[in-house]
């Protein structure tokens, strides 16, 4: 993958979460009997470039590693390998100041707004606190910040003295994201940010997210797993499944020509008003467990095309000379 | 109209809560009627009331809230006011319910052969042998694999999907003629979403079963409704048929909907919104709950406007239908 002016990038990157055996499984093995250590392999070797502007979609389902993958790039979690590259430096070479400065740069907005919202803080310290913290205002214009702030995303000022609690699922998710903006950040990772409003809510709430990008010049990573959505906000898209990323392309040429067997899956199974009545087909087979990923390509137990290699060989990303990169053993002429 | 009575008739439905802040009108007025084998998609968004009307129909509104008023007829046989023996008699052989949560259905503490095998017995007698062969034919039917093992399992080792599939194995076992799904699949994943819908589709087909669709998707009310119903503020604002209701929306909300659909709109272009937020159903007034939001509303709508129907199948309630400003 190109990193000649990634603004965020992470490379081979591993998370890993591992969980403590209990006191049966530490008998167990005490006495000499072995099990399976129980690691969930989250994110599982992921390559993945944000060029500054741009909108990058990450489009999975529910399990498939991509809020995980989102915290780390955030700089919430930390890996278990691999490094987050902020403008070209590796979060291991930063100096402090730099540190601290990518850590600042890019924030995070959550799915619920109502749970990542201190429900005993008013709106002013929930938006003002960081700011005041980081030292980019003092706390005597922490008020004009805040006011200019709610502005920003479509609020009334004079509602800074209430609670998150007096505020609609919509109204929350802006105060989400002014707290996010209110410590200048160039990169907005937005984990469905909006799966849990309402439709004609969901529209408002995608229209701020683009005036932002335009008025900022913010770069978004986009985790939703409605292919709507995505298609409509992003310039790029990277599909993952069961922690790996398995095709990314540009968001035309991902809709109108994918290659992985799972894009495609996903691409037929979104209703469209207009498709008219039909019966669903429906991909076969459950999400594996994290737990237990199969062997190989780990999407083979579910796909029409699968053969032996793919049992036994995971398939690498390979970028086409569009940069069109799929994981894929079958030459796409074949699906 | 046939001369048999439908299926389900609702007339003037009006489910409130009384709470201390006021009455909260969570359903406000519903018509709706739905026939045999027909699959009616009611869509809306949180708060319009579309899971109250599904909750009034079977008689599950829990004090203080209550059916103030209205009808409901099954077969033309009145089920308000209905002794609550008979109705839970009709309650899970004649009229079904499949809830968004699965643990709804589910007891958490119960296996799943032992909650199948209760279910069929609460309404037909036969042995526990046939019970359980039954409950095993169910769960094939709705696409389970390794059955014998997942009759064994509690609902906490099985995973969303697979415990929405059991749920609707549950409320099919005595072919219901009405199946209300409330949301069944918005918590699933897309993939699991359309197996589910595959399973359902073919079963009610098969049983010659009528689906209430209740869902916040229009796309999805495309994909599998007969007809069509949007709720906006505990009333029926549009229905029709799908593809005529959707391809000539008259309703100013149906359109907004619609039109803020990122599918209907330029990809990167500001999507079209519809201004404000949903009205809390408390003290509801006499106003159309939508002209708030409405860039058509005027001084007529300060009166709720009267279910208009502009085709024999197809009814509105707005005052400027079909009318559209220039922008």
């Amino acid at each position: 993958m190109t990193s000649q002016a990634a603004l965020i990038e992470v490379r081979h990157l591993h998370k890993y979460f591992f969980r403590r055996p209990d006191l049966a499984e530490r008998l167990a093995s005490w006495l000499g009997s072995s099990f399976d250590a129980r690691t969930v392999k989250a994110v599982d070797a992921v390559n993945l470039a944000i060029q500054p502007g741009e909108v990058l979609g990450l489009v999975g389902e529910s399990g498939c590693g991509k809020s995980t993958l989102g915290r780390v790039m955030a700089g919430i979690i930390e890996p278990t390998q691999g490094d987050c590259y902020f403008e070209g430096v590796a979060s291991a070479d930063q100096t402090p100041e730099h540190a601290r400065a990518a850590q600042l740069a890019v924030q995070m907005v959550f799915q619920d707004p109502l749970s990542s919202l201190n429900p005993r803080k008013r709106v002013i310290d929930i938006v003002g606190e960081a700011p005041v913290v980081h030292g980019l205002i003092d706390t005597a214009q922490r008020e004009d910040y805040v006011a200019s702030l709610l502005q920003k995303v479509g609020l009334d000022p004079a509602l800074m003295t209430r609670f998150p609690h007096q505020f609609s699922g919509g109204q929350r998710q802006r105060i989400g994201i002014a707290r996010a903006l209110a410590v200048k950040p160039r990169v907005l990772v937005c984990d469905e940010a909006v799966s849990a409003l309402d439709v004609s809510i969901q529209a408002q709430v995608l229209n701020l997210f683009m005036d932002l990008r335009e008025s900022l010049g913010l770069t978004y990573l986009f985790i939703s797993h409605d292919l709507g959505v995505v298609q409509h906000i992003s310039d790029r898209v990277a599909i993952m499944y069961l922690g790996r990323v398995v095709e990314t392309a540009s968001t035309e040429e991902i809709y109108q020509n994918p290659r992985h067997p799972y894009t495609r899956a996903l691409l037929k199974e979104i209703p469209i008003i207009g498709s008219g009545k039909r019966l669903y087909s429906g991909v076969k087979g459950e999400l594996a467990s994290a737990l237990k990923p199969p062997a190989g390509c780990h999407f083979h137990p579910r796909c029409p095309h699968a053969t032996d290699r793919c049992r036994q060989e995971a398939p690498l990303l390979e970028v086409s000379a569009s940069g069109h990169a799929t994981a894929c053993h079958l030459p796409s002429a074949h699906l | 109209m046939s001369p048999n009575p439908p299926l389900l008739r609702i007339r003037d439905l009006r489910t409130h809560f009384p709470t201390p802040e006021g009455v909260f009108k969570a359903v406000d007025g519903v018509d709706l009627q739905v026939e045999a084998g027909q699959v009616l998609v009611l869509v809306g968004e949180s708060g319009s009331g579309k899971s109250m009307t599904g909750f009034s129909v079977l008689g599950l509104i829990e004090p203080p809230g209550r059916i103030v008023s209205g009808s409901i007829q099954y077969k033309g046989q009145e089920l308000i006011g209905m002794p609550e023996s008979q109705l839970r008699a009709l309650r899970g052989r004649d009229i079904a319910m499949v809830f968004q949560d699965p643990m709804m259905t589910l007891n958490p503490v119960l296996r799943i052969d032992t909650q199948m095998i209760e279910a069929l017995q609460a309404h037909e007698t036969m042995s526990h042998a046939q019970a359980l062969a039954r409950s095993h034919d169910a769960l094939e039917r709705v696409g389970m694999t390794s059955v014998a093992e997942r009759l064994k399992a509690y609902p906490h080792e099985l995973s969303g999907g697979m415990r929405q599939r059991v749920a609707i194995a549950i409320s099919l076992l005595h072919r219901p003629a009405l199946l209300i799904a409330d949301e069944p699949t918005t918590a699933l994943d897309v993939t699991i979403q359309s197996q589910i819908i595959f399973e359902m589709q073919k079963l009610c087909a098969q049983n010659g079963t009528a689906l209430v669709w209740i869902t916040h998707d229009l796309g999805l009310a495309d994909a599998m409704g007969d007809s069509v119903c949007v709720m906006y503020g505990g009333r029926i604002v549009e229905s029709g048929p799908v593809r005529e209701v959707l391809s000539a929306p008259a309703h100013p909300y149906t359109r907004g909907l619609m039109d803020s659909l990122p599918s209907r709109n330029v990809r990167g272009q500001r999507l079209q919104q519809i201004a404000g937020m949903p009205p809390s159903a408390l003290n509801r007034g006499q106003d159309c709950a939508f002209a708030p939001r409405c860039p058509q509303a005027d001084r007529a709508c300060q009166i709720s406007p009267a279910a208009t129907a502009l085709s024999a199948t197809r009814s509105v309630r707005c005052h400027h239908a079909f009318t559209k400003v220039s922008p």
